[in-house]
């Protein structure tokens, strides 16, 4: 594995907001604020942060669906980022998305066929009866009849319509298909079927997925390797294995010890008040971050230079980088509280 | 000891264009002063429902209540009328909701909204209403309540807002808090606020609290008791910890292992997930058998023919379901999960 | 789901629709209106313009003449077989003119947003502003009465709230995420505009049209009634306008034009809440 399928260096995606009257100073929401990572082929990557972390507009980044500040995305070794015009047009087939709702996300007046078979025809794929044949092929792969393909989205329910998204994204055989929130729009008993045939299609087909999750149960499920963002910043960034068996970052800390979990119970024992760790009010807006630390404001732990200077991302081992002062290049966070 | 409020053998049935269809089936729960019952179930088990039909808000003209009684404190709702159960209504029994940003007006400032609750069931003046009102916004910790009461409710975030719409429900002490789907528009963290602030609430003035819910790890963490709906049936009750330790019913059980849980520290292994087939099926198709029939693993004939009939003994722990080995005391599934 | 059969959008909402009773009478009335202005003049074939017997001959009491003579002694009944027609086709034709025009600015401003809008926007605004009717009217005089300027004079002052219709509802659907997974494979924003937006917003638009057809018809008469309309086409419009000095010695000269407008114009109120209904999923799903 000598390259990457998918890089991201310094990606910035910035919005100028409307002046809030001819003499206010305009001002910017720095959505995505200085991201860089890296997808292996055949692996899954997972972004994960609350609202306002930055993590879908990376995601529409990647895809160009907005457009970049500044910053580079390679795919493949090409520069994606820099494709314009037609060329941007015919690439576009190699990165697909499947979205978060699947009532928004098919067009009401179309058959589910077509909307599968709308991508080939866009980008010229094949001939009409290829065509066909990989439509009625896809159903079956997702778990659709074929005869299911005149009908409508409105005739399906939740997990079936998430399905088609699905097929839709396959279609044009991309080499990476980003996942924005995949199942949080749907009921629990249906997430596991579309966590299931994510988890199987990438086996069977060798998919590269980015994924884009608030739920840390479905991150730690599907990805490899994990970035967590925090206001338009990218926090922590470690597999898997590393990032849930010792976190460094206190907002991770936070985030972990907030995931209502069976097996431990609020009432009873008084020892495991102690495994809590609360954060104070909401995350600030990324319309001029706090100078320092992003995380600064609500981290319990800030000291005087965490509010000065921003911490860089840096390799405390292999396979993980957090970006905090706290955290000793051995690896030991003093502060961090057992979250078990 | 005659529960808070009880429901028994409650029934909704709506009017849709495929007929009429029960949304709520012979449902019956109780819930006591100082204790947090869980409801737990998919979109269209009638959790929702169930909570309207408590407050006497099911829509009309569409839905009719056609059985059972919900008794509050030995009165039977069902039967009150309309001007009793305003009285009952946000004063004796409140109600937040999942999306705080619809639930408050956007014209009135949120000390407005918050003392309108005081004034009218409480009856206080202007000036007593603003300080009790003050003294709520403290009570769910908005720093700077004396300044922030004048806001309107754009100017606060999802969380906040919350806070403000608990405010508004405990202006007037109610007995019971019904929360439906709270935390479900909120990010993590500020899901964690919200649950301790409701904790803290049940602990310092017991209120009954009855939190609505499709998530297990929500339940896990808040409920005392739980009662798992499936297709406007109750399918399981019990205590928290026979719900989430032996679960009897096999849609519970499903409900459990559908979804990834966050697992921390060494030797985190990725168990497949456990797939309930299918989908709910339409409430006007259901047969005469048990509702969970067509997705359940274990299915027999006779779970298609007859509904299961609620079984359990002494523990408080029922389900509905015919392969439950009744010789025992507690329900247990025959079945391994 | 045991469903198989394909159940268009278009084809549910019709099923709604053939429910409600009120706009079922409306279709009824139109259909009715329809066939007399397209076929009547073949089943009554009696210039509207010849003079058939003695002016203001009240209904019923000449058999040449069923429902009277107007102040010139022409025949009201050839009037209103014949006046359907340019009624029909100017408030027809003004309504897809506004709606042309409506949809094409209002299109383009809410899917481009910016500066495309704000400029739009203006113009729109500067001719919702206007005086409609004498604006109309100012056009109309410009160049001679016809049933085209008359038609495009219409169109022109009617496009405004279709045009804010449709921004309205293309800035509510371009963010749908299925326009968003139309990006995503490359579709030119012509074709998300007219191809995927457009056929989605459709719905509320038609209603709009339709309740437009009837305003343009109202309009018409207002125009004929001051006397600005086609002198070579027999209007209703312009049957009240010819006769509205004689109104107290012959009711029947205004009255029978003006019941056909009223019910030409209510009869596709109905059809246009109708459909409303019908394309409304709110009320669809009760």
């Amino acid at each position: 594995m000598s390259q990457p399928l998918l890089e991201v260096a310094d990606l910035r995606v910035h919005f100028p907001l409307k002046k809030r009257s001819v003499f206010s100073a305009p001002q910017t929401v720095r959505a995505v604020d200085g991201v860089s990572f890296s997808v292996r082929h055949g692996s899954t990557f997972g972004i994960v942060g609350e609202s306002g972390s930055g993590k879908t507009t990376t995601a529409l980044a990647v895809m160009r669906l907005l457009d970049i500040t500044a910053g580079k995305v390679r795919l493949a070794g090409e520069a994606f980022s820099e494709f314009q015009g037609e060329q941007l047009r015919s690439a576009r087939h190699r990165v697909q998305m499947i979205f978060q709702d699947p009532y928004s996300s098919l067009n009401p007046r179309m058959r589910a066929g077509a909307i599968v078979r709308e991508p080939m025809q866009r980008m010229n794929i094949g001939t009409e009866s290829e065509r066909a044949d990989r439509v009625r092929g896809l159903f079956g792969q997702v778990g659709l009849r074929p005869d299911q393909a005149q009908l409508f989205p409105h005739q399906f329910s939740g997990g079936q319509r998430q399905r088609i998204g699905i097929a839709r994204a396959l279609a044009t055989k991309p080499e990476l298909v980003v996942c924005d929130e995949p199942v949080s729009a749907l009921d629990v008993a249906i997430q596991a079927q579309i966590l299931n045939l994510l988890g199987a299609l990438q086996r069977e087909y060798g998919l590269t997925y980015l994924l884009i999750s608030h739920d840390l149960g479905v991150v730690q499920y599907l990805c490899d390797e994990i970035a967590v963002m925090y206001l338009g910043r990218i926090v922590e960034y470690s597999t898997r294995e590393a990032l849930f068996e010792d976190p460094l970052h206190p907002y991770t800390w936070a985030l972990l010890s907030a995931v209502p979990r069976m097996g431990r119970r609020r009432r009873g024992a008084p020892t495991e008040g102690a495994s809590r760790m609360r954060l104070e009010g909401d995350p600030p807006s990324p319309i001029n971050p706090p100078p320092g630390c992003r995380f600064s404001a609500r981290c319990p732990f800030a000291e005087s230079r965490c509010h000065a200077e921003e911490p860089a991302l840096r390799e405390i081992r292999t396979g993980q980088r957090v970006a905090c002062h706290l955290v000793r290049d051995d690896g030991t966070a003093p502060h961090r509280p057992p979250l078990l | 000891m005659a529960a808070l409020l009880e429901i028994e053998n409650l029934k909704v049935e709506f009017d849709t264009w495929d007929g009429r269809v029960r949304v709520l089936d012979g449902v019956s729960l109780a819930v006591n002063a100082g204790e947090t019952l869980g409801i737990v179930g998919e979109s269209g088990c009638g959790k929702s429902m169930t909570a309207l039909a408590i407050m006497g808000l099911v829509p009309k003209p569409a839905g009719h209540v056609t059985g059972g009684s919900v008794r509050f404190d030995g009165e039977d709702l069902l039967k009150a009328a309309e001007s009793r159960l305003r009285e009952v209504r946000g004063h004796r029994i409140a109600m937040i909701f999942q999306e705080p940003m619809t639930s408050l007006n956007p014209v009135f400032t949120i000390g407005d909204q918050i003392a309108e609750t005081a004034r009218l069931h409480l009856g206080l003046t202007a000036a007593q209403a603003r300080s009790r009102t003050i003294e709520m916004l403290k009570a769910v910790h908005i720093p700077e309540a004396e300044r922030r009461i004048d806001e309107y409710p754009h100017q606060f975030s999802g969380g906040m807002r919350q806070r403000v719409m608990i405010a508004m429900a405990l202006v007037c002490e109610p007995q019971v808090l019904i929360a439906d789907e709270p935390t479900t528009a909120l990010d993590v963290t500020v899901q964690a606020q919200i649950f301790d602030l409701l904790q803290e609430l049940r602990d310092t003035r017991g209120t009954a609290i009855v939190l609505i819910t499709h998530d297990m790890g929500a339940i896990a963490e808040m409920a005392d008791r739980v009662v798992v709906m499936y297709a406007g049936r109750k399918a399981e009750e019990g205590p928290v910890e026979a719900i989430l330790g032996q679960p009897a019913h096999p849609y519970t059980r499903g409900l459990l292992a559908c979804r990834p849980q966050l697992q921390l520290g060494k030797g985190a292994v990725r168990k497949a997930l456990q797939e309930i087939p299918g989908v709910v099926p339409p409430l006007h198709l259901l047969g005469k058998g048990c509702a969970f029939a067509e997705r359940c693993p274990h299915v027999t004939a006779r779970c298609r023919d007859e509904r299961p009939p609620e079984t359990g003994a002494g523990t408080g722990h029922l389900a509905s379901c015919w392969l439950l080995d009744t010789t025992s005391d507690a329900p247990k599934g025959r079945q391994a999960a | 789901m045991a469903e198989t059969e394909a159940r268009g959008p278009w084809r549910e909402a019709w099923s709604v629709f053939k429910r409600n009773y009120a706009a079922l009478v409306g279709l009824g009335i139109l259909a009715l209106v329809l066939t007399t202005a397209i076929a009547g003049p073949w089943i009554y074939p009696v210039d509207p313009f010849d003079i058939v017997g003695a002016p203001k001959t009240p209904p019923g009491t000449d058999a040449d003449a069923v429902l009277g003579t107007d102040y010139l002694g022409r025949d009201m009944l050839a009037g209103l077989v014949r006046g359907g027609r340019p009624t029909l086709m100017v408030g027809f034709f003004a309504a897809m003119i506004a709606t042309v025009i409506g949809i094409t600015m209002g299109a383009l401003g809410g899917y481009y947003g910016g500066k495309v809008d704000a400029l739009l926007g203006r113009i729109t605004e500067f001719f919702q502003v206007l005086p409609a009717l004498l604006f109309a009217m100012v056009l109309v005089m410009l160049f001679t009465p016809s049933l085209v300027t008359v038609t495009f004079a219409i169109g022109f002052v009617a496009w405004t709230s279709m045009a804010r219709l449709t921004r309205a509802e293309f800035l509510r659907i371009k963010q749908l995420e299925y326009v968003r997974a139309a990006r995503a494979i490359g579709s030119s924003n012509g074709r998300i505009i007219w191809g995927v937006i457009l056929p989605n917003a459709l719905p509320p638009i038609i209603v709009a049209a339709t309740l437009a057809t009837g305003t343009a018809i109202l309009f018409e008469a207002g125009l004929s009634f001051l006397g600005l309309s086609d002198p070579n086409m027999m209007s209703w419009g312009m049957m009240i306008g010819s006769n509205r000095n004689y109104l107290r010695e012959m009711w029947w000269a205004v009255t029978f034009p003006g019941v056909c407008i009223f019910l030409t114009v209510l009869a596709i109120s109905l059809v246009g809440d109708g459909l409303n209904d019908a394309f409304n999923p709110r009320l669809r799903t009760r």
